[in-house]
């Protein structure tokens, strides 16, 4: 892989709170194309992990380079980076259309993308206060889609949606994986990523280091790591989200062939 | 100058309804009468002076809570207390007029003199062009904070730079209206436009219209009944809001 090809890089990272490290030393590289599942058991820092990788709290160490930038902040980047929280927490008085909240996504965003596909157009002209739980995590799915990001992080997408929208999240997953984005995603269940992920970072303090990373072969993932973090051996693709795909995603994103 | 004023205080409201920064309005003009004290004990100009004070003030507590582990509104609560009640404290021990004290707590709309409407201009232009050219950021930074910090947006950034806009502004609707009302004049017209408004263009519109209709109609009410002004603007706003109030958006 060449380094235009590199996404997201970390080096050496640590990070905490309240001077307690919670992730230490952690290193990886994520290239165009690749899909990182990061799995750990709850409280084992995967979620700080993500919120450092982005910026968000300082590291305690190491460094972060995204498209080979140490910082953020430009227009570059918020372009190429698109994150779905864990839980979507927002002020449901604020007066915004669901057609506004997508136009935010970055300047010149294609509103229209996946639209279709999750269900939201006739939604496109609704308050989004007025939006159900799982509208809303559907709608930050088609903001994330909206700008065509290089690097999509999304933190448990399948924990707290009902059965659509973890369809929809699997789904959204695996057009981005074909058509050549990185994906970095964080869940205590590998087992929903299966046949997705690429590559799989383990955070655990039981491991050597306090984690592991390593690709997933057509084997599966390493006996270690599968053992530790409860999940099968082999890959191969889920057949379920599939077939989802096929009848639903043909064509543009647009809904149309 | 009302036309001005109008505009000025409602798109600034806009701000502070849509970020949930109405309490924080409410510390910085009740806290500002510590400010008018010092101004009087120390012979400073009170107009420059407020607006040093309330943005000392405006940054210091907002300092405060990001690094306590104290919510928001409880370090807002704190020093809104405490400020004021060494003001009290201050304006009795030095024994300042009572008259001092009326124009702070009621402000009077004939003591805005030329610099303040420069003032008043400047800050509605400086804020036209910041909201213009940061608009989408500053919309996204407003209500989707987590997102905005991830995709390297910097949000804390934006937050002081309202809390400076909003610090100014308190400190000039101090004049007009007082302390007491003051943050009710930046609020309230933002609040009736917010609770008729579907989306976001509809908001940006209805919020200066109805801070505009406040001031022109409260300011002739006040003209022809012999009323004093602030009161008036702002009773004006509160009778808009509770017309406003059947008409939320389905």
């Amino acid at each position: 892989m060449s380094e235009a090809n590199t996404v997201l890089r970390a080096e050496g990272l640590s990070a905490g709170y309240g001077g307690r490290l919670i992730v230490e030393g952690v290193s990886f590289t994520l290239h165009d194309g690749d899909v990182l599942a990061v799995v750990g058991p709850n409280g084992s820092g995967k979620t700080t992990l993500i919120r450092a990788l982005l910026g968000m709290i300082e590291p305690v160490a190491g460094r972060v380079e995204i498209l080979g930038r140490k910082g953020l902040g430009s227009r570059d980047v918020e372009r190429a980076v698109a994150y779905i929280p864990q839980r979507m927490e927002i002020d449901r008085t604020f007066p915004i259309s669901l057609r506004e909240m997508l136009a935010l996504s970055a300047p010149g965003a294609d509103v229209e993308r996946f639209l279709d596909f999750l269900e939201l157009r006739p939604l496109l002209d609704s308050r989004v206060g007025d939006l159900s739980g799982g509208q809303l995590q559907r709608a930050m799915m088609a903001y994330a889609a909206a700008k065509g990001p290089r690097l999509l992080v999304m933190d448990e997408p399948t924990s707290w949606v009902d059965a659509r929208g973890a369809d929809c999240a699997l789904c959204i997953m695996e057009e981005f994986k074909s058509r050549g984005m990185a994906l970095l995603v964080v869940t205590h269940d590998f087992s929903s990523l299966e046949g997705i992920a690429t590559h799989v970072l383990g955070i655990s303090h039981s491991l050597d280091g306090g984690y592991f990373f390593g690709p997933v072969t057509e084997e599966g993932i390493s006996g270690r790591a599968a053992s530790l973090f409860g999940v099968s051996h082999h890959g191969g693709a889920n057949h379920v989200h599939c077939a989802f795909r096929i009848n639903s995603l043909k064509g543009d994103g647009h809904g149309n062939p | 100058m009302g036309v001005v004023l109008g505009a000025l205080f409602s798109l600034m409201g806009a701000f502070v309804v849509t970020r949930g920064m109405a309490f924080f309005g409410d510390f910085l003009s009740h806290s500002a009468l510590l400010g008018g004290a010092l101004a009087l004990i120390i012979g400073a100009d009170p107009s420059i002076f407020l607006i040093i004070y309330c943005l000392a003030v405006g940054f210091a507590v907002s300092a405060i809570w990001q690094r306590m582990p104290l919510s928001r509104d409880t370090v807002l609560g704190v020093f809104y207390g405490g400020t004021v009640s060494i003001a009290v404290l201050l304006m009795t021990g030095r024994g300042l007029g009572q008259q001092s004290l009326m124009q702070f707590l009621l402000g009077d709309i004939l003591l805005i003199g030329p610099h303040d409407v420069w003032l008043a201009v400047g800050l509605l232009a400086t804020f036209t062009v910041f909201g213009t050219m940061n608009r989408r950021r500053l919309v996204k930074a407003s209500f989707l904070p987590e997102v905005a910090e991830a995709e390297g947006i910097n949000v804390r950034g934006y937050e002081l730079a309202i809390i400076a806009l909003m610090s100014i502004t308190i400190a000039l609707s101090i004049k007009v209206v007082g302390v007491l009302l003051a943050n009710a004049m930046v609020v309230i017209p933002a609040a009736a436009a917010k609770s008729v408004s579907r989306n976001l263009r509809a908001f940006i519109v209805f919020a200066p219209v109805f801070g505009l209709l406040s001031f022109i109609a409260g300011l002739s009410i006040s003209f022809y009944f012999n009323l004093p002004s602030g009161p008036a603007i702002v009773a004006t706003a509160f009778a808009l809001f509770i017309v406003t109030l059947p008409l939320r958006p389905k």
